[in-house]
């Protein structure tokens, strides 16, 4: 159970006691059971935080000092300056695994100097000797040589640096053609860590900063890795990606807890509201139909199958969980729908339908959004909810007013039955009230 | 305790692994100049103009093209294996490119600058030549008097060996380059 609720249990405790809910000795039985909690203190905090910064910057202030003279070296100094740093790093980590391994200080400033030692020691004999090479191959290495060192220190600040390592390489492969398709493999390899402390507690910070990484990660990631074999199939990708990550943030993490405190929840907010309003203009599906096919296409058979097949994943696993845990009931169901409205946009515009017709699906996907989410908060009396319904309808008003793609006439009708189905809601909803206290 | 054993014995493996990458790249690039095999690109301009921030001079290079294989398509920016051999006149020219790597023949992995229906040009890895400590003084003091008569011809070697190249020597007037600087020193110097 999350320390926050254990204590919040400890905090009841007495008055249900008092109250005679609970006998003094089933509460104390309660506080054996659940154990000590250890809350983390800000001076613990603090002390994690400035090793981690220290660490980083006595890295990176090293190079540029080797950067100042480098020039002035001669080859054998500057190959003995370039391996410095890596056997210092790796002298401190391994002192922090023999003697420091309860500190989480040690454990993260030590792990980050390292990995950043791995790196500037690759780039500086490379430099050195004028070894040529790719900056994917130099990304692909420094990954590699890094990742271990969160399993062996049990460090996060590493796998950070690992998101954003990972996330340039997917980058670079785009553009040189390279085996895009491996982030996935190498992006599960930190699922294990992940997972061992969302077992913990899953609002700690640690596991809180992993899936903040790991979201904007993916984000990135998903775009430059998938849906390639095909225009257009980043639509799938991307509404089942960010259904996926609001399903999960709202299934398994705490849906009142502050915006930072569920990433995933809140990524996958933002990410489906932009996609949607992304996909209700116009130009995106001029981009995407079969006459856009086997153009531009650099894929090998294997990578063709493959981007096929993890879409298809992504798509079938968003809808079987949300058929295997009912998740389509109430409101936020619709949310996590989304990839329904995507696939059906994208297989009619395939199919040679007219253009505009996505772009109505998803004007009005966004508009049930915006009313649902609307009526959910008045309903809740939950103000933030009721925010969000009017800065979706907000929003969809506004761009549709000043959207030229439809003629005045088509705006002037589209607006104005709009303007008299809400005048009819309420009308009904007045009745419905008046009909209720008699 | 035992655990502990466990994770300083892999962290000891893994640092290993850390010094032996960067290590091996150096003894690799030795291996390949000890004992790759030669070959000379014909260079169309040498530009000193970097000789003095970056202390290298940049090369282009003839014959960076390469015909594309029937019906193959690459994009810019895209990693290639380009195969080579020498021509009739002892200098290396480009045959063809591969995605894949290729199982022989002479080959180096190049990037692909420019990409046409049938014909593509390639940047080469070994465009830049770091000048030694002893004449990057000389080039610094006058390089941009140099600047008008900065493009001129040669010739690099380049060894090769499984597709790593490393840049040997730049030779201008059948000159190396230290040979070359240090008999124009006045007009370097001017």
């Amino acid at each position: 159970m999350a320390k926050k609720y254990i204590q919040w249990l400890y905090e009841e405790l007495p008055s249900l006691v008092d109250k005679g809910v609970l006998t003094p000795e089933s509460a104390q039985k309660l506080r054996t059971h659940y154990g000590v909690v250890k809350a983390r203190s800000g001076f613990q905090l603090a002390l994690i935080i400035s090793s981690v910064l220290g660490a980083l910057l006595i890295g990176l202030g090293i190079i540029l000092l080797f950067a100042h003279n480098w020039e002035d070296l001669s080859r054998p100094t500057r190959t003995v300056l370039s391996l410095a740093p890596l056997i210092i790093g790796q002298l401190l980590a391994g002192s922090t695994i023999w003697r420091k391994s309860d500190s989480v200080a040690w454990r993260e400033g030590s792990s980050t100097f390292l990995m950043i030692a791995i790196g500037a020691a690759i780039a500086l004999i490379s430099q050195t000797y004028q070894i040529p090479g790719d900056m994917t191959d130099f990304l692909l290495t420094w990954i590699l040589l890094g990742i271990p060192l969160v399993y062996l220190m049990n460090a996060t600040v590493p796998v950070l640096i690992y998101f954003v390592l990972l996330t340039l390489w997917a980058g670079n492969s785009a553009v040189s053609g390279e085996n895009v398709l491996l982030y996935w493999p190498l992006v599960a390899l930190v699922i294990p860590y992940l997972r061992k402390l969302l077992k913990v507690d899953r609002y700690d910070l640690h596991p809180m900063l992993i899936l903040w990484g790991l979201s904007l990660s993916l984000c990135w990631a998903t775009g430059v890795t998938l849906g390639n074999a095909a225009p257009g199939l980043w639509v799938i990708n991307y509404s089942s990606l960010f259904a996926l990550m609001y399903l999960i943030g709202t299934r398994w993490f705490d849906e009142n807890a502050r915006i930072v405190k569920n990433p995933l929840q809140a990524v996958g907010t933002i990410g489906l509201l932009v996609i949607a309003y992304i996909l209700s203009y116009r130009p995106p599906w001029e981009e995407i139909g079969s006459s856009h096919y086997w153009q531009e296409l650099h894929l090998s058979r294997f990578e063709f199958a493959a981007d096929v097949i993890m879409t298809a994943a992504f798509f079938v696993t968003v809808l079987y969980m949300l058929i295997r845990l009912r998740l389509y009931r109430g409101y936020k169901g619709l949310y996590m729908m989304i990839p329904v409205p995507a696939i059906i946009a994208f297989i009619l515009n395939n199919q040679g339908s007219p253009i505009m017709i996505p772009v109505i699906i998803f004007n009005l996907y966004l508009i049930a959004l915006g009313v649902v989410t609307l009526s959910a908060g008045l309903k809740e009396e939950n103000l933030e909810t009721v925010n969000l319904g009017m800065l979706i309808l907000l929003v969809v008003i506004v761009s549709r007013f000043f959207d030229l793609e439809f003629s005045f006439l088509t705006r002037g009708i589209a607006f104005i039955v709009c303007g008299a189905g809400f005048l009819l809601t309420n009308l009904v909803l007045l009745r419905r009230k008046k009909g209720g206290a008699q | 305790m035992r655990k502990k054993h466990w994770t300083l014995g892999l962290f000891c493996l893994l640092a290993v692994i850390q010094i032996a990458v960067p290590v091996s790249m150096l003894v690799r690039r030795e291996i390949t100049l000890r004992t790759g095999k030669q070959f000379k690109f014909k260079v169309t301009s040498v530009d000193f103009s970097d000789a003095i921030p970056g202390r290298y001079v940049a090369l282009s290079f003839k014959g960076d093209q390469v015909t594309l294989p029937e019906g193959m398509r690459i994009f810019e920016g895209q990693s290639v294996y380009a195969l080579f051999e020498n021509d009739e006149n002892g200098f290396a020219c480009f045959k063809s490119v591969s995605r894949m790597r290729p199982k022989g023949g002479n080959y180096i992995k190049a990037t692909v600058k420019k990409s046409g229906s049938k014909e593509a040009t390639l940047s080469l890895p070994f465009d830049r030549f770091y000048l030694e400590e002893e004449i990057a003084p000389p080039v610094r003091k006058a390089c941009c008097k140099y600047s008008e008569e900065k493009k001129c011809s040669g010739f690099t070697t380049v060894r090769v060996k499984s597709g790593l190249a490393v840049l040997e020597e730049v030779y201008i007037d059948d000159l190396s380059i230290k040979d070359f600087i240090k008999k124009n020193i006045d007009r370097f110097e001017k």
